[in-house]
């Protein structure tokens, strides 16, 4: 379904282009991809983050694609929620959090026999050098720089659950 | 982690003056939630329905009234809700305007606040 606008929405995220420098034709397929956004709406996200105030912009983000945010402040919290309700869809995890970090609750969630095939997508302040695999060795899919950019992090998000 | 519709969300740090919002919007019988931080307001609109109206202190430590009326208006699903700020400073209230957290009302507090402000509010909606 719609493999062809996705191929190009995803080709055009990763080569840095925007929307308004593609073509016309191109544009329309893209725009109305996102427009229908049925493979985002309706889908539950787990918002894991120590600060609420990043927990508040991407959840307003998700929402205004139709999408469902629950949201965990600490990476007990994370695990508490997954444990109770095996309903999340895909998990935004913040690296850098005191006590139990995004790291090993990547980790930790990875263990819950109903999570093991859930899409978790890093996200972290400092992007460094070797960050990127220390995600994927401990569980993510997907890695995201902050400050998030909000199409970056809906291509990637629509990348995953189109599954 | 949903709780029954909050009327109205009352931000304040200061414990005794969130006391006399609350007696001062007791009358109204609006099912009233009050919180001590910005960032404890963000988990009450996270959390809840809906606020129909939000009562903000604009000077609060870390994270002041213009911050969080900056985050909730960016969220489409609180951009209508009215938030009135609450200020002893009316320069502090000249510096928002026009800005993205401006508020939709002022109202300026000393030792005890009207009901006047939040009543229409609510009876506007």
């Amino acid at each position: 379904m719609h493999r062809d606008e996705r191929l190009l929405d995803l080709t055009a995220l990763l080569l840095h282009q925007r929307l308004e420098d593609l073509s016309d034709a191109q544009r329309n397929r893209i725009t109305a991809l996102h427009d229908g956004d049925t493979t985002l709406s309706g889908r539950k996200a787990l918002i894991v983050d120590d600060d609420i105030r990043n927990i508040f912009a991407l959840t307003s983000v998700l929402e205004q694609h139709g999408m469902i945010a629950v949201s965990a402040e600490t990476g007990h919290d994370a695990i508490a929620r997954l444990e109770e309700a095996s309903d999340v869809e895909i998990v935004l995890m913040d690296v850098m959090m005191p006590e139990m970090d995004g790291l090993d609750t990547t980790r930790a969630m990875r263990k819950i026999a109903s999570c093991r095939e859930v899409p978790i997508i890093a996200v972290t302040a400092k992007a460094m050098k070797g960050d990127r695999e220390k995600c994927i060795e401990a569980g993510a899919w997907d890695y995201l720089a902050k400050p998030v950019d909000p199409d970056e992090l809906l291509a990637m998000m629509r990348a995953w659950l189109v599954r | 982690m949903t709780t029954d519709p909050v009327g109205i969300l009352v931000v304040d740090d200061l414990a005794e003056q969130r006391l006399s919002i609350e007696v001062a919007l007791a009358e109204l019988g609006e099912h009233v939630v009050s919180v001590s931080s910005g960032r404890d307001a963000l988990r009450s609109t996270c959390s809840t329905t809906m606020s129909r109206v939000i009562l903000l202190d604009v000077n609060m430590p870390e994270m002041d009234g213009f911050e969080t009326a900056s985050l909730i208006r960016r969220r489409p699903r609180n951009a209508n809700t009215p938030i009135i700020f609450l200020t002893a400073d009316h320069d502090a209230m000249q510096a928002s305007r026009g800005t993205r957290s401006a508020p939709s009302t002022t109202l300026r507090v000393r030792s005890s606040p009207t009901c006047c402000a939040p009543r229409s509010a609510c009876s506007s909606r």
